[in-house]
């Protein structure tokens, strides 16, 4: 009994971080595409558009297990996302464009978690209205 | 650029795991989620120290991009906010968002402080 609770723990870490391994390289690569503060920023909208859904799915259409939400939620999107860089940006940024950048990050991830959580709500809707299939 | 990739997603593999103890042990202070500010706070504390000491190179991929840019987060950060934005905590959401700002960039003036007297 407790042999399999720390066997399901080390695979929960094991889950997570491996999410975290494929998130860290995705952010390398996408956000090196552009330059340094857009390419944190790109990330961290569409990070956030991505974990709106995948909670709000969880929550309304239960299609998200626990184990997936470890994988893609904590690891994945949470290593694809980044606060260290964006501090660090926006601390060696003049005030007009720090203000900037913070407004863009915080204001764009939360209309990106509202986006994500209104495509779920849609495909709920349209469930409803096909009879509840 | 192969080797790059590896040394930034192994120090995501790392970042991501410690993200989840470090978070998970600490309680929610009333609404504010505390584990997030955390890590926040403590990664953009170690990674302005990292480049005020001009780590770079492999170490640069290894901790920097990789474990700390994984270690802190965004859309988790995003995603508390505006669930206590939901449930109504119109004030604790504001707090959360000012909190996250002013703390890390606080740590990160801290280290700058310490590195460049």
């Amino acid at each position: 009994m407790n042999n399999n609770s720390s066997i399901d723990k080390g695979l929960e870490i094991l889950t997570i971080g491996i999410g975290g391994f494929l998130g860290a390289i995705a952010r390398y690569l996408v956000a090196g595409l552009l330059e340094p503060a857009s390419g944190t920023l790109a990330v961290n909208v569409l990070g956030s558009i991505l974990l709106g859904f995948l909670m709000y799915n969880s929550e309304y259409l239960g299609y998200v297990s626990p184990r997936i939400r470890m994988f893609f939620g904590i690891g994945f999107l949470g290593s694809l996302t980044t606060f260290s860089a964006f501090t660090m940006q926006t601390f060696q940024m003049h005030i007009i464009e720090a203000a900037f950048n913070i407004l863009a990050n915080v204001c764009l991830t939360l209309a990106g978690v509202f986006t994500g959580r209104g495509i779920v709500l849609y495909v709920v809707k349209r469930r409803e209205e096909s009879g509840g299939l | 650029m192969v080797s790059e990739i590896i040394f930034v997603g192994t120090g995501g593999f790392i970042g991501a795991i410690l993200r989840y103890l470090v978070s998970g042990a600490i309680p929610r202070v009333n609404e504010i989620p505390t584990g997030t500010l955390a890590v926040n706070s403590i990664g953009s504390f170690v990674l302005a120290l990292m480049t005020f000491t001009s780590v770079e190179g492999s170490l640069g991929f290894f901790i920097c991009t990789g474990m700390l840019g994984s270690f802190t987060t965004f859309s988790t950060f995003a995603y508390e906010s505006f669930r206590l934005l939901e449930e109504g905590e119109n004030k604790y959401f504001l707090l959360n968002i000012i909190l996250n700002i002013t703390v890390c960039l606080s740590a990160a003036l801290l280290a700058y402080r310490i590195i460049m007297p």
